[in-house]
């Protein structure tokens, strides 16, 4: 048997397996930052913590509709419409957050408070309007989800190597490097998930490739806030 | 120029001061260690407390002084890995 039709034998099993395992790193993730942020209450801190809430939840509420789906109940149209605006509205924020949080000093320089929580709240509007509009206009729904994130991903990745190549000139040992590559393999992550409506008929492991791609991403910020965050 | 201390830096440094009297220091002596204007000082401390990170205590003639809660000693102990934090993800 090979790789391709033990995938897609095993895919309802491994799916909701992918899913919760996503799901519980960041969670561990967001609850070690939390424990720094409830020390520091430094900004950045709270948003890249909340960044991997949001991931968590989103995967969370995935895997509820993966085992739904396994006991028959995806032909629901309610619950599949609430689910594609919840998922969706979930899963824009942590791209959002994250590279918010690596321009927030210079964004909020000078904001008073009100004002800085203004900017949040507005990326949590961007993102329902994302996983609204995916309901009105259905056939364009991947394109209204990915579009903005890949755009915003981009954005991050040029700040992350940029500063990457400043601690890289000063000569720091630290987790920047693995940042970026994080953040390279999170772009292409959502580059495949975007694509991955088009490639799957003619690849039909392709999901496979997607997934241990974000699993991959999940385990470096998992293995980076752990070796950070624990003290010797 | 000397370069303008980061929040984190500002509250490291008055509980350090702190902790190195003892745990026990007077206002106006925190005012001098802290190196802030009155007003930044002010605020500073108005924080502290509100965040549990300092307590007042009064000794036999009423005066105030400044101490660190468990909660500061537990900031002072994580300061490093909060910045090492701050500096790994760019934040």
């Amino acid at each position: 048997m090979d790789l391709t039709q033990l995938y897609l034998q095993y895919q309802p099993l491994f799916i909701p397996i992918y899913l919760l395992l996503v799901s519980m790193l960041s969670l561990v993730i967001s609850l070690k930052v939390k424990k720094l942020y409830d020390l520091s209450l430094h900004r950045g801190i709270k948003l890249f913590g909340l960044a991997f809430l949001f991931f968590s939840i989103a995967f969370f509420v995935q895997f509820i509709f993966s085992i739904l789906m396994y006991f028959g109940y995806e032909n629901n149209l309610t619950i599949r419409l609430t689910g594609m605006i919840f998922f969706n509205y979930l899963i824009s924020l942590p791209g959002f957050y994250i590279v918010y949080s690596l321009v927030r000093k210079e964004v909020e320089e000078n904001c008073t408070k009100t004002v800085s929580n203004l900017k949040v709240a507005s990326l949590h509007i961007i993102a329902l309007i994302i996983a609204i509009a995916g309901l009105f206009f259905p056939t364009l729904s991947n394109h209204l989800l990915f579009i903005p994130q890949l755009l915003v991903l981009a954005y991050g990745l040029l700040i992350s190597y940029q500063n990457y190549q400043a601690t890289r000139q000063e000569r720091k040992n630290n987790f920047l490097q693995m940042y970026f590559i994080a953040m390279v393999l999170w772009f292409t992550g959502y580059l495949f998930n975007y694509l991955q409506g088009f490639v799957t008929p003619y690849l039909l492991i392709f999901p496979l490739y997607v997934q241990l791609l974000t699993l991959g991403i999940f385990i470096i910020f998992f293995y980076g806030v752990i070796k950070v965050t624990s003290h010797n | 120029m000397v370069k303008k201390r980061e929040r984190l830096e500002v509250i490291h440094d008055i509980l350090t001061a702190i902790k190195n009297n003892n745990n026990d220091l007077k206002p106006t002596r925190l005012l001098y260690s802290s190196n802030l204007s009155p007003q930044m000082f002010k605020d500073y401390v108005v924080e502290l407390l509100d965040k549990g990170f300092i307590e007042e205590i009064f000794n036999e003639k009423e005066k105030k002084s400044y101490a660190l809660t468990n909660k500061g000693f537990k900031f002072l102990e994580e300061y490093k890995v909060i910045i090492g934090f701050i500096e790994n993800f760019g934040l």
